[in-house]
């Protein structure tokens, strides 16, 4: 689906990403994992063709991205970011509607097959109800479900999620992950997303991207290859362990201390866990 | 409020047709409503009741009409594509640009009747040429585009100062006429080249509505769903510019309209843009029709200057939306 060879990028002469290579596959969700400032939203910024790769390259089939007009690219990839900005009092169905904008003729308006399927993405992302509210008067949880209904509008075959639930609450967060793994189930949808959680991250995903702080990759494959007490210390710095939960076979991570150059453990008795 | 979503088209004519029979019936030789239809209609031999509407009154409204629309269209697409709220039309250093242009050719002694209007429409779009020159250095970001216009308008304001200061008193009493805007040169003339020119720049923006519906949720966002923002952005900005240089190289600098009309439209109507444009140029055309005819009413025989009154008019009618809203449009 899309192809990334040899990829560095910088912000000047900041290197942020380094010698980068993965192929997304259709049909998986991939979700990159990795330290505050180790380029994952470069990374998905590189991979929806926003920024230009200073050597290598990010190709969708033959094209390079960047080179790809942007409603090109719209037709194939839609993104749902960590925050919207929302200081215009769209309604919920218009701001939806922009999703349909790459689809368009440039000068058309919605089309009766446009509304239908601005009515099913609603439906599916539960915010039906919500349809004439302006998008300044809804909640955190409902708004991030209406940008991945303006997100599904587009029908492409790949999403990008960018920390789209972070900022959620526990029960935001596991419907609209839900939601994403019907998506994948039933509409075949690529996920590549960006997350925090690892726990939650190794229980929906087929692959895990783990990216190091010098912006290399330092492991890439299933949840239980990546997520090793070795792979966390070496990125993270933090002495792990690493366990299933007996009932559902679900890996756990427990952080225990920050870890020591020397292997030692400082102040061992304040934050370890007993 | 949304349910004005129908009738607003309706509603806006009916009230632009009042503001024009208002303006066209006030001032020294008042007339009433049905001598103003027999007038209209051609029904009528009385030479001065004649020559007072067609030749005085009816081109100065025709002007705040076409003024107070621009003004408003303008401003709506410089908020979108800025995404900020307080942009207003001359943001982006075109007042500045077309004042410089016009105190220039008065101090130059071209005072005459076509040169000030074309020195001030040079000097507007050369101002918004030189922003977006120097902002593209950076993409052209909002920001950095309204950092520029801050900028380029202080510079302007500099050299105008300093022309001012050269300048003998009677110079400077023309330059500070055309400064706080006003009205009292309409010319049919004048508005058969700006008319069609603020007609092209309008459809141009009505046609990129949705481009500026996308503009509204940020660049970054704008680009994800598909919109090519470079080229958007400089379409916007030329046809929005034109647009505004035209009627500031009419009229002067007016102040008021281009940023509350949208806001007012926006929080009755909602922000859709293929919407707010159309309706704000006829609440602008309206507002600015009234307003000229208050400012030559309210101290007749004087003149009071037409910005105070739009700035009297717009101002508390827009606080009080805002407090019966409770939300920023």
């Amino acid at each position: 689906m899309i192809r990334v060879e040899g990829l560095q990028f910088a912000y000047g002469s900041r290197p942020i990403l380094q010698g980068i290579s993965l192929e997304v596959v259709p049909g998986e969700i991939l979700t990159v994992l990795g330290p505050n400032g180790c380029g994952k939203s470069t990374l998905l910024k590189l991979l929806r063709g926003v920024l230009t790769p200073a050597a290598g390259s990010v190709r969708w089939q033959q094209s390079e991205l960047h080179r790809l007009a942007r409603r090109e690219v719209a037709r194939r990839i839609a993104v749902v970011a960590q925050t919207a900005e929302v200081g215009f009092a769209y309604t919920v169905r218009e701001l939806v509607a922009m999703g349909r904008y790459a689809g368009q003729p440039l000068f058309g308006a919605l089309t009766p097959a446009d509304r239908s399927l601005i009515d099913t993405v609603l439906q599916t992302t539960d915010v039906r109800h919500l349809a004439d509210r302006p998008v300044t008067a809804l909640s955190g949880g409902e708004l991030q479900r209406v940008m991945l209904a303006r997100a599904l509008a587009q029908q492409t075959p790949l999403l990008l999620l960018d920390e789209a639930t972070s900022h959620l609450d526990l029960i935001h967060r596991l419907s609209i992950t839900e939601l994403l793994l019907h998506l994948n189930r039933e509409k075949a949808t690529t996920i590549v997303q960006v997350s925090h959680d690892f726990e939650l991250a190794a229980e929906m995903s087929d692959r895990l991207l783990l990216l190091a702080g010098d912006g290399r990759v330092a492991a890439l494959g299933p949840p239980a290859e990546v997520l090793t007490p070795a792979h966390l210390h070496a990125v993270y710095g933090v002495e792990a362990e690493v366990d299933r939960n007996p009932h559902s076979g679900a890996l756990r991570v427990y952080p225990l201390r920050p870890a020591r150059e020397d292997g030692s453990s400082p102040a061992a008795g304040k934050v370890s866990r007993k | 409020m949304r349910r004005l979503a129908r009738f607003w088209p309706f509603l806006l004519l009916m009230l632009l047709g009042g503001a024009l029979a208002f303006s066209l019936s006030v001032g020294p030789v008042p007339l009433g409503f049905s001598e103003l239809l027999a007038i209209l209609r051609g029904d009528t031999s009385d030479p001065t009741g004649l020559a007072v509407v067609y030749r005085i009154r009816l081109p100065r409204s025709l002007l705040a009409a076409l003024v107070g629309a621009a003004l408003s269209v303008a401003g709506a697409a410089f908020q979108a594509v800025l995404r900020n709220p307080l942009a207003d039309p001359y943001i982006l250093g075109v007042s500045g640009g077309a004042a410089l242009g016009a105190v220039t050719a008065i101090w130059l002694g071209f005072a005459a009747a076509l040169l000030l209007p074309v020195a001030a429409f040079v000097g507007a779009l050369f101002a918004l040429l030189l922003v977006y020159w120097v902002a593209r250095a950076h993409r052209g970001s909002s920001h950095t585009l309204i950092l520029c216009g801050v900028i380029v308008g202080s510079l302007a304001s500099a050299l105008l100062l300093f022309l001012l200061w050269l300048s003998p008193a009677d110079q400077t009493r023309a330059a500070i006429f055309w400064l706080t805007g006003n009205l009292a040169f309409a010319d049919y003339r004048l508005l058969q080249w700006i008319a069609p020119l603020v007609l092209v720049a309008f459809l141009i923006l009505w046609s990129a509505s949705r481009s500026l519906d996308l503009f509204t949720q940020g660049e970054e966002t704008a680009a994800d769903l598909g919109l090519a923002v470079g080229r958007a952005r400089l379409l916007v900005l030329v046809a929005a510019g034109a647009m505004t240089a035209a009627v500031v190289a009419m009229a002067g600098l007016i102040g008021f309209v281009g940023l509350t009309v949208p806001h007012i439209v926006r929080l009755l109507l909602g922000p859709a843009h293929h919407r707010l444009l159309p309706a704000s140029a006829l609440a602008g055309a309206t507002f600015l029709v009234l307003a000229d005819a208050l400012s030559r009413q309210l101290y007749a025989p004087a003149e009071i200057p037409v910005g105070v009154v739009t700035a009297l008019l717009g101002a508390p009618f827009f606080l009080y939306l805002l407090r019966a809203q409770r939300t920023l449009p």
